[in-house]
């Protein structure tokens, strides 16, 4: 008490815990719409090249889906989550549940917000935007601009002519017009019933410019 | 008359009544020091520690939310003011992640001891203390000494409430095995 009286200690002004708790609040909202983000451009990364639908061609599509996730992504998705939670436990919701289930709570969270936000097509016109005449920002052109969802062995685009054994495809993602060709080993998960006009995944080697089908889906509007 | 709750105190000192915090420190220095002993058995460093805890808690007395309970928030810095001087103590690295607070734990609901199982392990808990890890150690003073409940536990040492509760059956298992090898069992 006499340190108390002799003002050697001193009470800290309200404003500042209430500066304190604000400004680690509004941290914790910026980090999940960043989290948001990041989380439903992962998702349109994945749909745009067409890695997303890969896996219904068996193993190889597996391991190529795999290969396909977008790791900088997935990285600072970790990064991010990691330091929600060390804000999220300031609070008694976040220190009163086991970390487990917090952290699944918060990538479910993520997960799901980031399938949302991917629906709303905004990816979808901000892409449109890179290839037109004035493009984005250098650090958005990079991220939206043709050729930037390409993966290898995955070829997502547009039926332009039917031929013998394959079809002709102009590639979504600009890589131009490649030569598809099928064979009974191809997977047609949805039937052969595509033609000319149709979108549509190809996973295959690519060798002296003509690709071999290991796998044939057909992309419907609700797919994309 | 009615005595004033701790927490209508820590209102009168929040808007400014300083002398109402001589009433805190005279309800909490006993308990604190207590508390206190049960972790740093040299009774002058136990005293400077509840000495920063009361300094501590002045200062910050802002921070404090009157309509939640007083005695989880004083011996939360309590806690802190503990772990520190136990870190610095330390001869090893303290380990930075609990595994404890990672999974959710099925645990009996909080049951009160019957009178003379709670006076046994008391009494036990007195000659074994020191041979116990800190971390079952502070939910067995918390619980049996300071009398705190679960959620109190949980608020203190900011854990899930399943996880105060794993805590407490091991430390007592501990307890029991200390217990044992120093024939305290009649």
């Amino acid at each position: 008490m006499d340190a108390i009286h002799s003002g050697r200690v001193r009470m800290r002004p309200r404003w500042k815990f209430v500066l304190s708790g604000a400004l680690a609040g509004l941290g914790a909202i910026i980090l999940l719409f960043t989290l948001l983000f990041i989380a439903s451009f992962a998702i349109f990364t994945l749909r745009q090249s067409g890695a997303l639908f890969v896996p219904v061609f068996g193993m190889r599509g597996l391991f190529a889906f795999f290969a396909a996730l977008p790791l900088i992504l997935i990285v600072l998705l970790v990064l991010f989550v990691v330091v929600l939670e060390v804000l999220v436990r300031r609070y008694r919701v976040g220190y009163r549940t086991p970390l487990l289930v917090s952290v699944v709570a918060i990538l479910l969270i993520v997960v799901l917000g980031g399938y949302a936000i991917e629906r709303t097509r905004i990816h979808e016109e901000l892409s449109q935007q890179a290839r037109g005449p004035g493009g984005l920002p250098a650090p958005f052109q990079m991220m939206y601009g043709p050729g930037a969802q390409r993966v290898p062995d995955i070829y997502h685009g547009t039926i332009v002519a039917m031929i013998p054994g394959g079809f002709l495809l102009a590639d979504e993602n600009g890589a131009g017009t490649t030569t598809i060709l099928i064979d009974p080993s191809t997977r047609l998960p949805l039937g052969d019933g595509f033609g000319t006009g149709d979108q549509v995944v190809v996973f295959g080697e690519e060798s002296s410019g003509t690709v071999h089908a290991i796998g044939v889906r057909e992309i419907s509007p609700a797919d994309q | 008359m009615e005595t004033e709750t701790d927490e209508t105190v820590a209102g009168r000192v929040q808007r400014g009544d300083s002398e109402a915090f001589g009433m805190l420190v005279e309800r909490y220095e006993a308990k604190l020091m207590r508390y206190a002993r049960k972790f740093l058995r040299d009774p002058d460093d136990a005293k400077d520690i509840v000495q920063e805890v009361f300094i501590k808690s002045y200062e910050n007395i802002q921070s404090f939310d009157a309509t939640r309970r007083f005695s989880p928030w004083i011996y939360r810095i309590a806690h802190n003011e503990f772990v520190n001087a136990i870190k610095k103590r330390a001869r090893g690295p303290v380990l930075g992640l609990d595994f404890d607070v990672v999974f959710p734990h099925l645990t009996a609901g909080e049951t009160a001891d019957d009178t003379a199982l709670e006076r046994d392990t008391k009494n036990i808990l007195e000659e074994c203390l020191d041979e116990l890890d800190p971390k079952y150690r502070e939910p067995l003073v918390l619980y049996y000494f300071e009398g705190l409940s679960y959620k109190d536990m949980a608020d203190v040492l900011r854990i899930p409430m399943s996880t105060v509760g794993v805590r407490l059956a091991r430390g007592k298992h501990m307890l029991q095995k200390v217990a044992a090898k120093k024939n305290l069992y009649e």
